[in-house]
C-alpha cells in the first residue's frame, strides 16, 4: 500500500539534464543460439539453478521521461518429477502500468534437444480488482534432466527509491549475475546483505553508469523451523542516491518520505469533510471514557467493526469522503482516516513505517523504500501501537513480527505558524511477556472409592496474543462453536475427558488487553491414572496438556526467531488421597534457565511444596526474548523441552505402610 | 510451550471466528424484521430473506435458450456484517453473465434506505486449473453493519442446455422464502430430480401458460446447514433438485437430449470421436515398443506403459470452453508431456493401440458427487475421465495424472463409484469401481525393544502398502533433506510420546509402484518406561492408532476416509536381567461390522511378544455407525492404559 504514497513525489526534475541518448542494454540482448548447459554429471542434487541474470536499466525516453527496463534470465535444470511439477509453470510479473517487451521461453532436454515456445502459448489472465496483470505459461517437453530456459524484459515506471533483488534460494545457483545501468547523472547507492558480495562500479561502460554483482555459485539455503528464512538469504538493496545534473543528493532520504508521508496522510481538509470526521470521531468514541487509552480503544473497535478493507487500488477507497460515507477503504485509505479521526479527537500519535522482520530486516542506516512495507500508528503517551489494516490486531498489540525491529516515525512538528513532519528511525519494542500469558490452575482431587478416577478443575486464563485470536471476536462465535471452543480445553488434556461443567469469564471483546479471557472446566477422568499391582500412577503431566518436542537432527544455521514473547504460568494443587502417598515427588523438580546479563531470559521451573494433605506444584516457563542466536539453540531447545518432560512426568501413589 | 491453540481448529472453524469484528454501540436502531429473525435464529449472522431463481427455457428455430435470474436478499444479524462487504459472482463460457444489480439496505430513521453498488471488477479466475473460462465479477456492498440487508440481482445465460443449474433448497444460512420456478416452452420435457428433500415441505405446482409450462416449487424456513471436518460434499446432504432437459419437440420431431445415460453417452462419443486421428508421432512409437519390448503378457504390457505416463506426463490442466471435455492429442500431449485428466487418458489410449491393445476411454465422477448415471444423465454426473483396460475379464482403471499408482489401485476418490466405459459408437457400458480392502492399505510394524533405566531403545522394520504407500510417497517426494526426512519419520512413526527420537533409517523400495515401502530404523524414547524401587512399569502400547478414529459425540454429519485400512503392530520386549515379569494384562479382542482389532500378550523365555492389529472396514460411517465405532475404540483405550510391571528377580518376597 505505501507505494502509492511513495511514488507522489514532487521535486524531482530530471528533464534539467541535456545528454545523448545512450543504447539501451536490452537492444542487443539475446540468449545463445546453440545453447551448451552442463552440470556435474554425478550430481544428487534435484534442482540448480546454471544461471540467473537480473538487469535493470533505467533510461530517459524519447519525451525524456525516466523509464526503467528490468530483465530476468534464468536456466535451471530440473532432476526431479517434483521439481519438474514446480518450475513447469511460469507467471511472469506485469502490471496495469507495465508492458512486457520480451519473452521468450525454452526446453533443452538431456540430448541437447531445443524446444522454443511459441508466442501463442503465453497466456495472459487480468484483475481489474488489484490492477494486476499475468502473463504466464507452461513449459512444453521437459523430462527428468532437462534444461529450463526463459528471459523476459519489463518496461515500467521507473521504482529507484529503494528495491530489493534476492539471490539466494533454497537450492545452488551458478553465474549469478547483477547489473544496474543509469543515465550518467544519476548515481546509485548500493547495500549486500547476508553474504552477498559487493556491487561494483564498472568504469568501462562509456556514455552511462554501469554497477554489477557476479556471483560463480551460490549455495541453497535450507529452510529451518522458527526462523525468518527470507530475510536470512543472500540479497542486494540499491537506491538512487544523487543526480549530477540538478545537484540534488539524498534523493531516497528518510527525510524526504517523512514529508511525502505527512503531506499525503495529514492534507488540509475542506470544511464540509472535517464536519464529516467529526462527526465519525464523536459517534465512533461514544460511551468511551475520556482518557486517550479508551478513546482509541474505542475508536479502533469502532472502525473495525464498521469499515471494510478491501483488497487493490481505486482512487474511492481512498478518498476520505468515500470512506467516511461507504464505510469502505483500501489499505492506504484506512490509515487516512485514523489519522483524520485522531487529530480530531487531538490524540497525539505518530505515524509509523516498518517491515516484516520475517521478510526483511528494517535497516536503519541503509534509507530505502523496501524498507516501509507495513503501517502502523504510535501513541508516544501510552507507549502503545495499534494496526490500522489488521483486523485480528487490537491496540497495544500490533502484529508482532512488525515490532522487535526498527521504524521510521513520522511525527507533526509545529514550528510557530508552520506544521511540518519529521521523520525518526527509532526501535519499535516488542511487547513484554508479562503481557502475553497464559496461566493454569488446576485443582485435584481423587474419587474416595475409586482412586482411578480424577476430579479435576481447570481454571485457564489467556491474555495478550494468546487471547487475541478470540477475545476480541468472542460475541461473534456462535454458541456452539463457542461451547466447542471452551470443552476443547479440556480435550486436549485427554480426548475421553468428561466434562462436567464449563464456564467463560470476562467474555466481553473489548475487555481484551484490560482483563484476560479465562475458560473454567470442570473434569471428570480415569485417563490420567494406570493401575499397577497395589500402586496407582498418576500422569500428572498430561494435565498441561501436550508440550512440543524440539529435535535437532542437524546443527541449526539460522537464529530462532518467535513471533512474540510470553509467560506460561501452571499451578496444580493435588489433594493426597487418605492412605496413601507420593512416593516420587522429587521427580517433579525441573530447573532449566537460560540467562543473558544475569537476567533470566529463557526458563522453565517446576518444583512443589507439601502442606495440609496437599501437594501444590509450579510448573512455569518464560520466553523473554524473540531473537535468539544459533549458538544459543541448544538451550532454547532445553527449555523447550523441559516443558516436553514435565508433560509426561508421572506419580507414584502408594498406600502408606 | 505448548502446542499453538490455533493448531486445534479446523481452517474453517477459523473462519467463524475470525469473521470480523465487533460491538458497535446501539448508534442505529434495529428494525422490526431484524427483531424477529434475530429472536428466532439467534445463532445466525445472516439469514437469507428471499432466494428466487426463475428459469427460463425457450426453443427458438430448433434450439434450446435458457436465461436464468436470480434474487437473494440477506439480513444481517450480528456485527460480522462487515465481513461480509466483498463478494463476487462466477461465470465463464457456458454461462454468460447477463445484468447484475447489487446494494446494500440500511435501516435508517424507520425504513430501510438503497445503496448502489457502483463498481463491479472482472476477474480471471486462476485458482481452479491452469487455463479456463472461468472468471469472477467482484463488487463490495457499502455501509454494511449489523441490521443492514443486502439484494443482488443477476441473470445469466446458459449456453448449453446440458447445464441448467441445480437449485438448492438449504444453504450454510437459514433461508425464509425460497421459490425456484421454471418456465418453459411445452414442447420441451423435463424431468427433475429430488436429493435429499424427504424431510422438506415442498410445495409445488405446475401449470400451462400461453404455451409454457411454469414449474414452481416453494419451500419456507429451512435451517442452516453446518459444516463439519470429513464430512461428505454439500450435494450429499443439503436438499435440491436437479432439473434435466430429457427431450424436446421440434416441428413434430422429438429430439432426445438427456432422456437417459445413452443420450449422454453420445454427446460425450461425438466429443472425443474424432481424437487421435494424426499420424502417430515416430517418438511415441518409438517409445511404445521400447517399453514393450520384451514383455510377455498384455499386463506387462499395459503396466509399462501406464508407469510410464505416470511418470512423465506432469499434470497441468486447460479447461477452456468444451476444452474441458475434448481430450488433446495423444501426439501433442508426448511431444508437451503435460496434460490434464483427459489428455493422460487420451495419450494411454494410443500408448495401447500402438501396442496393439484395446484401452476404453471412461468418464467418472469422483467420491463426492453423489449421483448416478441413471439418475441424473447430464455434465453434471461426472467430473473426470480415466482409461480402463480389461485383460481377462478384470477391469483396471488406470488414471495418469498420479504417480506411484499400481495397476490394481484405482485412484482412491473414486472408489465404489460407477464408470461410464465407451465401447464405440453406441456402446457403452456402467461398472462399478472396487473399493480397495483394507488389508491392501496396511502399515505393518515390527519393532525389537530393550530397557536402559527409563529409557527405551527399539529397532524396527515398517512395511507400508496401498494408499497408505502412495500418501508417504507423496509426501516424500516435497522432501529435498536428509535432516528433514528424519524429522518426517519422527512425526510418522512416532512410538510412546514425542520424546521418540529416530536415530538412524534405511528406506527399501522407495518410489517403487509395485513392492511395499519398508523402512528401517533405530529409535530410543527418553524416560518412557518408570522405574520404581524392585519394579519397572511400562506400557507396551507405543501405536495407539485406533484412538484417531473416535468421532465426536454431537456429530451431524457422516464421516468420510479416504480408504479403508489396517495395521499390525508387533513389539518384542527383551526383558531385562534379572527381573522377571510380574504382571501382564489381559489380551483383548473386538470387533463390529466395521472395525476388527486386538492387543495380545504372550510371554516367550525372557521375551514379551505384543501385538496390536486392526482393520479399519469402512470408507464412510453413518451416525450410528459412528457411535458403534467408537464404543468399540473407548473400550481399545482402556486397554491401551494398561501396563505390563517387571520385577526385580530376588526381591521378591
Amino acid at each position: 500500500m505505501i507505494k502509492n504514497i511513495l511514488s507522489i513525489s514532487f521535486f524531482f526534475l530530471f528533464t534539467l539534464i541535456v545528454q545523448a541518448q545512450s543504447e539501451s542494454f536490452f537492444n542487443s540482448y539475446n540468449w545463445d543460439k546453440n545453447p551448451e548447459y552442463s552440470v556435474n554429471p554425478d550430481s544428487t542434487e534435484t534442482i540448480i539453478e546454471v544461471k540467473n541474470k537480473v538487469v535493470t536499466e533505467f533510461l530517459f525516453d524519447k519525451e525524456d521521461d525516466l523509464v526503467e527496463f528490468t530483465m530476468e534470465h534464468r536456466v535451471l535444470w530440473l532432476n526431479s518429477d517434483e521439481k519438474i511439477e514446480s518450475f513447469n509453470k511460469v507467471y511472469l510479473p506485469y502490471s496495469l502500468t507495465s508492458e512486457l517487451l520480451v519473452n521468450k521461453a525454452r526446453v533443452i532436454t538431456k540430448d541437447g534437444v531445443v524446444k522454443e515456445l511459441n508466442d501463442s502459448k503465453i497466456l495472459l489472465a487480468t484483475d481489474e480488482e488489484t490492477g494486476r496483470k499475468y502473463k504466464y505459461f507452461a513449459f512444453e517437453g521437459i523430462e527428468k534432466g532437462s534444461f529450463i530456459e526463459y528471459y523476459y524484459v519489463v518496461k515500467q515506471n521507473p521504482s529507484y527509491r529503494g528495491k530489493r533483488v534476492t539471490f539466494q534460494s533454497s537450492f545452488k545457483k551458478e553465474n549469478v549475475e547483477f547489473d544496474l545501468f543509469a543515465p550518467s547523472n544519476l548515481v546509485f547507492k548500493f547495500k549486500s546483505y547476508n553474504g552477498a558480495p559487493e556491487v561494483e562500479q564498472d568504469t568501462l561502460t562509456e556514455d552511462k553508469l554501469h554497477w554489477k554483482l557476479r556471483m560463480s555459485e551460490l549455495e541453497g539455503l535450507e529452510e529451518e523451523e522458527l526462523a525468518a528464512y527470507d530475510a536470512s538469504k543472500a540479497f542486494i538493496v540499491y537506491k538512487l542516491d544523487k543526480n549530477l545534473a540538478g545537484n540534488v543528493s539524498g534523493i531516497s532520504s528518510y527525510g524526504n518520505v517523512s514529508q511525502n508521508i505527512y503531506a499525503y496522510y495529514y492534507p488540509e481538509h475542506s470544511k464540509r469533510t472535517q464536519k464529516s470526521i467529526d462527526k465519525f470521531a464523536s459517534e465512533a468514541t461514544k460511551g468511551a471514557e475520556k482518557t486517550e487509552e479508551a478513546l482509541v480503544r474505542k475508536l479502533e473497535f469502532y472502525i473495525k467493526t464498521n469499515v471494510y478493507i478491501a483488497d487493490g487500488g481505486g482512487e474511492e477507497l481512498e478518498d476520505l469522503d468515500k470512506i467516511l460515507d461507504q464505510k469502505v477503504a483500501n489499505g492506504t485509505g484506512i490509515v487516512k482516516l485514523y489519522a483524520a479521526v485522531l487529530k480530531s479527537l487531538e490524540i497525539p500519535h505518530e505515524v509509523v513505517f516498518t517491515s516484516n522482520r520475517q521478510n526483511i530486516k528494517f535497516d536503519k542506516v541503509f534509507e530505502a523504500n523496501n524498507f516501509l512495507t507495513d503501517c502502523m500508528l504510535y501513541f508516544p503517551n501510552t507507549g502503545a501501537y495499534i494496526s490500522p489494516e489488521e483486523n485480528s490486531s487490537r491496540y497495544g498489540f500490533p502484529p508482532a513480527y512488525l515490532t522487535d525491529n526498527y521504524g521510521l516515525f513520522v511525527k507533526e512538528v509545529t514550528v510557530g505558524d508552520f506544521t511540518s513532519a519529521v521523520g525518526e528511525i527509532k526501535y519499535i519494542e516488542p511487547v513484554s511477556a508479562d503481557q502475553t500469558i497464559d496461566k493454569m490452575t488446576i485443582d485435584v482431587d481423587f474419587e474416595e472409592n475409586d482412586l482411578s478416577t480424577t476430579n479435576i478443575k481447570l481454571d485457564r486464563a489467556l491474555s495478550g496474543y494468546y487471547g487475541m485470536f478470540i477475545h476480541p471476536f468472542i460475541h461473534l462465535v456462535k454458541e456452539e462453536d463457542l461451547d466447542n471452543f471452551v470443552e476443547s480445553f479440556g480435550k486436549r488434556l485427554n480426548e475421553n475427558v468428561e466434562i462436567i461443567d464449563k464456564k467463560l469469564v470476562n467474555d466481553d471483546p473489548e475487555l481484551f488487553g484490560i482483563k484476560p479471557l479465562k475458560l473454567v472446566l470442570d473434569i471428570k477422568s480415569n485417563a490420567f491414572i494406570e493401575k499397577a499391582g497395589n500402586r496407582y500412577l498418576f500422569k500428572v503431566g498430561e494435565l498441561i496438556g501436550q508440550q512440543i518436542q524440539l529435535y535437532q537432527e542437524k546443527e541449526r544455521v539460522l537464529p530462532l526467531e518467535n513471533e512474540f514473547k510470553r509467560s506460561y504460568y501452571r499451578n496444580i494443587n493435588i489433594e493426597v488421597p487418605a492412605g496413601y502417598r507420593f512416593a516420587n515427588l522429587d521427580d517433579i523438580n525441573i530447573d532449566k534457565e537460560y540467562s543473558k546479563d544475569r537476567e533470566e531470559i529463557l526458563s522453565f521451573k517446576s518444583f512443589y511444596n507439601v502442606e495440609d494433605g496437599i501437594v501444590h506444584i509450579t510448573a512455569d516457563e518464560h520466553y523473554r526474548i524473540n531473537i535468539i542466536e544459533s549458538e544459543r539453540y541448544e538451550e532454547y531447545r532445553d527449555v523447550i523441552n523441559s516443558a516436553a518432560d514435565f508433560n509426561k512426568l508421572t506419580l507414584i501413589l502408594e498406600p502408606v505402610e | 510451550m505448548e502446542k499453538f491453540i490455533l493448531r486445534r481448529l479446523s481452517s474453517r472453524k477459523l473462519l467463524f471466528f475470525i469473521v470480523a469484528l465487533t460491538t458497535c454501540t446501539g448508534y442505529s436502531q434495529y428494525s422490526p424484521e431484524f427483531d424477529t429473525y434475530k429472536t428466532k435464529y439467534p445463532n445466525a449472522k445472516l439469514v437469507r430473506l428471499n432466494q428466487e431463481t426463475a428459469i427460463e427455457v425457450g426453443l427458438k428455430n430448433g434450439e434450446i435458450e435458457i436465461l436464468q435470474h436470480f434474487v437473494e436478499e440477506d439480513l444481517y444479524l450480528d456485527e460480522s456484517a462487515t465481513y461480509n462487504s466483498g463478494q463476487d459472482l462466477s461465470f465463464s463460457a457456458f454461462f454468460e453473465m447477463q445484468e447484475v444489480e447489487a446494494y446494500s439496505l440500511n435501516f435508517e430513521r424507520g425504513k430501510y434506505r438503497e445503496y448502489k453498488v457502483e463498481n463491479y471488477k472482472e476477474k480471471d479466475d486462476l485458482d481452479r486449473s491452469f487455463y479456463d473460462d472461468a472468471k469472477s465479477l467482484n463488487f463490495i456492498y457499502p455501509k454494511l453493519e449489523k441490521g443492514s440487508k443486502t439484494k443482488l440481482v443477476y441473470s445469466e445465460k446458459v449456453k448449453n442446455p446440458r447445464f441448467l443449474s441445480p437449485f438448492f433448497f438449504a444453504d450454510f444460512t437459514p433461508i425464509v422464502n425460497n421459490k425456484f420456478t421454471i418456465t418453459a416452452d411445452k414442447n420441451i420435457n423435463f424431468e427433475f430430480r429430488k436429493f435429499n428433500t424427504d424431510s422438506l415441505e415442498i410445495i409445488f405446482s405446475e401449470e400451462e401458460k400461453r404455451g409454457n409450462k411454469i414449474y414452481t416449487w416453494e419451500v419456507k424456513n429451512t435451517e442452516e446447514y453446518d459444516y463439519e471436518s470429513q464430512a461428505p460434499n454439500y450435494k450429499s446432504i443439503l436438499p435440491h433438485i436437479i432439473p434435466i432437459i430429457t427431450s424436446y419437440n421440434n416441428n413434430g420431431q422429438t429430439v432426445n437430449l438427456q432422456n437417459d445415460v445413452a443420450d449422454l453417452y453420445d454427446w460425450y462419443y461425438s466429443l472425443v470421436e474424432n481424437i487421435n486421428k494424426e499420424e502417430d508421432d515416430e517418438g511415441l512409437v518409438k517409445l511404445v515398443n521400447d517399453l514393450t519390448a520384451g514383455k510377455e503378457s498384455d499386463f506387462e504390457k499395459v503396466k509399462a506403459i501406464y508407469y510410464w505416463t505416470q511418470n512423465n506426463i506432469k499434470y497441468i490442466d486447460f479447461e477452456y470452453a468444451l476444452g474441458g471435455f475434448i481430450p488433446r492429442e495423444a501426439n501433442d500431449v508426448y511431444q508437451k508431456k503435460y496434460g490434464d485428466c483427459k489428455d493422460n487418458s487420451s495419450i494411454l489410449l494410443k500408448m495401447l493401440s500402438i501396442a496393439g491393445l484395446q484401452g476404453n476411454l471412461t468418464w467418472i465422477g469422483t467420491r463426492d458427487i453423489p449421483y448416478s448415471y441413471s439418475e441424473v444423465p447430464t455434465p453434471m454426473v461426472d467430473n473426470h475421465m480415466i482409461l480402463s483396460f480389461t485383460d481377462q475379464e478384470k477391469t483396471y482403471f488406470l488414471d495418469a495424472t498420479g504417480r506411484f499408482m499400481p495397476m490394481d489401485l484405482p485412484s482412491s476418490f473414486i472408489q465404489g463409484k460407477e464408470a461410464l466405459i465407451s465401447e464405440g459408437k453406441g456402446k457403452f457400458r456402467i461398472q462399478e469401481v472396487p473399493v480397495i480392502p483394507a488389508k491392501r492399505n496396511a502399515i505393518v510394524d515390527t519393532t525389537h525393544i530393550t530397557l536402559a533405566g527409563d529409557a527405551l531403545e527399539g529397532k524396527s522394520r515398517t512395511k507400508i502398502s496401498g494408499y497408505y504407500k502412495l500418501d508417504y510417497f507423496h509426501n516424500l517426494e516435497n522432501i529435498s533433506t536428509a535432516s528433514k526426512n528424519q524429522e518426517f519419520y519422527n512425526a510418522m512413526f512416532q512410538k510412546g510420546n514425542n520424546k521418540f527420537l529416530i536415530k538412524d533409517f534405511s528406506e527399501s523400495n522407495k518410489y517403487s509402484y509395485d513392492e511395499n515401502f519398508v523402512v528401517d530404523y533405530n529409535f530410543g524414547i527418553d524416560g518412557y518406561a518408570k522405574n520404581f524401587g524392585e519394579e519397572i512399569y511400562l506400557n507396551l502400547n507405543l501405536n495407539k492408532e485406533l484412538s484417531f478414529f473416535k468421532t465426536e459425540d454431537d456429530r451431524k454429519h457422516e464421516i468420510e476416509y479416504d480408504y479403508k485400512s489396517a495395521y499390525n503392530y508387533t513389539t518384542i520386549l527383551e526383558i531385562p536381567e534379572g527381573y522377571e515379569l510380574e504382571y501382564l494384562p489381559e489380551n483383548v479382542q473386538l470387533s463390529n461390522d466395521y472395525v476388527t482389532a486386538s492387543i495380545n500378550y504372550t510371554r516367550d523365555n525372557n521375551q514379551i511378544i505384543y501385538n496390536h492389529k486392526a482393520d479399519l472396514n469402512f470408507l464412510t460411517l453413518d451416525l450410528k455407525q459412528q457411535k458403534e465405532v467408537n464404543t468399540l475404540i473407548k473400550e481399545m483405550d482402556k486397554a491401551y492404559q494398561e501396563i505390563i510391571i517387571l520385577k526385580k528377580i530376588n526381591s521378591k518376597s
